[in-house]
């Protein structure tokens, strides 16, 4: 028998965090849930990271972002870095835990040894107000 | 606003790429530094005709001898915008501090085991008006028991700052744009390392500023206080 779904005033409040995301290769959602779970317990531990109650709502397609967009003799010799693939993504955690996460995430370097940077756009109350930033 | 004054400058390229990045991150000033032999200011301008934020080159003095700081800070003063010193040798450290001609001390914790800064090169640095740094990088590329020494480092410089009252900046010592992050996640991450909201706006904003235009009106300056009009 399914459970009866809490009162309003007995549920946990939750915020959506939008997510900007740049990489060197392309990560899947299985890749990416690790990533952020492994970030935050390795930050702020076990005990502190159970109170975050994340949930990684959705992945949005990603799109490759050439840098160096002109043609110079030079550019061909170039070595580094000229690009990443960036997409966004709406995560779930529980509300007045914002600032934490957004540490965790903001300390992240690299993943399997593909470097990857994750930034905070927004914090919204709701997926609709958070799809406003995608 | 968030100014970087610490981004290490290699080629144009390596340049070209942080330049567009930081733009798109909100930067409104980012300051690459350059080691005194690959020094030039050949492509600042390209730069800066090309992008929305004002892009600065200083110079980065690293493993030299203490005497002969001053030498190299009198050399530089005049082309850089900027003169800072990596720190780490606690001579070094100290010859920093005492220099008048230094803007900046880089990551005096470097490769030590406590923050590199005592009570009295705190008191030197806050007389010479010579700021502290505090890296992103180092907290963002280490790891485990490396990442918690180097908070509790960050963690003495900030007591010391707090009762010294020498200029404190954070910036990123950014290799790449990936090391690059918005304003709002740096303002996150070292309000969970201690400092205050607004102790981390003067260091990002506020003192950076005072910097640069005090190097600005160099040409002006008589001596300290006295001033061309």
């Amino acid at each position: 028998m399914k459970l009866k779904i809490l009162p309003p005033t007995l549920r946990i409040k939750k915020r959506y965090m939008v997510l900007d995301i740049i990489s060197e290769k392309a990560i899947d959602k299985n890749e990416l849930v690790s990533l952020i779970w492994s970030s935050c317990i390795g930050f702020f531990g076990e005990s502190k990271t159970s109170d975050f109650r994340l949930w990684l709502i959705k992945v949005f397609p990603e799109e490759k972002i050439n840098l160096i967009n002109f043609s110079l003799l030079d550019s061909d010799y170039y070595r580094g870095d000229r690009g990443y693939l960036r997409f966004k993504a709406i995560l779930r955690c529980q509300r007045s835990y914002e600032e934490d996460i957004k540490v965790a995430l903001a300390l992240l370097n690299n993943y399997n040894g593909n470097r990857i940077s994750i930034q905070t756009i927004a914090v919204s109350g709701t997926i609709k107000g958070a799809m406003n930033y995608i | 606003m968030y100014l970087d004054l610490n981004i290490r400058g290699m080629d144009f390229f390596h340049d070209y790429t942080i330049s567009k990045e930081a733009e798109r991150l909100g930067y409104s000033d980012i300051c690459f530094n350059y080691s005194p032999e690959d020094f030039n200011k050949k492509h600042m301008e390209y730069l800066n005709n090309n992008f929305d934020l004002n892009i600065h080159s200083g110079i980065c003095l690293k493993d030299l001898k203490p005497n002969k700081l001053d030498k190299l800070s009198r050399k530089f003063k005049n082309s850089a915008d900027l003169i800072a010193v990596h720190g780490g040798d606690s001579s070094l450290n100290r010859a920093a501090c005492e220099n008048i001609r230094v803007d900046i001390l880089f990551r005096p914790y470097f490769k030590r085991n406590d923050c590199g800064i005592n009570h009295v090169l705190a008191k030197e640095a806050h007389r010479n008006n010579v700021a502290i740094e505090l890296s992103f990088v180092d907290i963002l590329k280490t790891y485990h028991h490396r990442r918690a020494k180097m908070i509790t480092n960050f963690k003495d410089i900030i007591t010391l700052h707090r009762k010294f009252k020498f200029p404190l900046i954070i910036s990123s010592y950014a290799s790449s744009f990936y090391d690059l992050r918005r304003l709002n996640d740096i303002i996150s991450v070292f309000k969970a390392i201690g400092l205050n909201e607004e102790e981390i706006l003067k260091a990002t904003n506020q003192v950076p500023i005072e910097i640069l235009k005090f190097n600005e009106n160099l040409d002006n300056l008589i001596v300290l206080g006295v001033e061309k009009l």
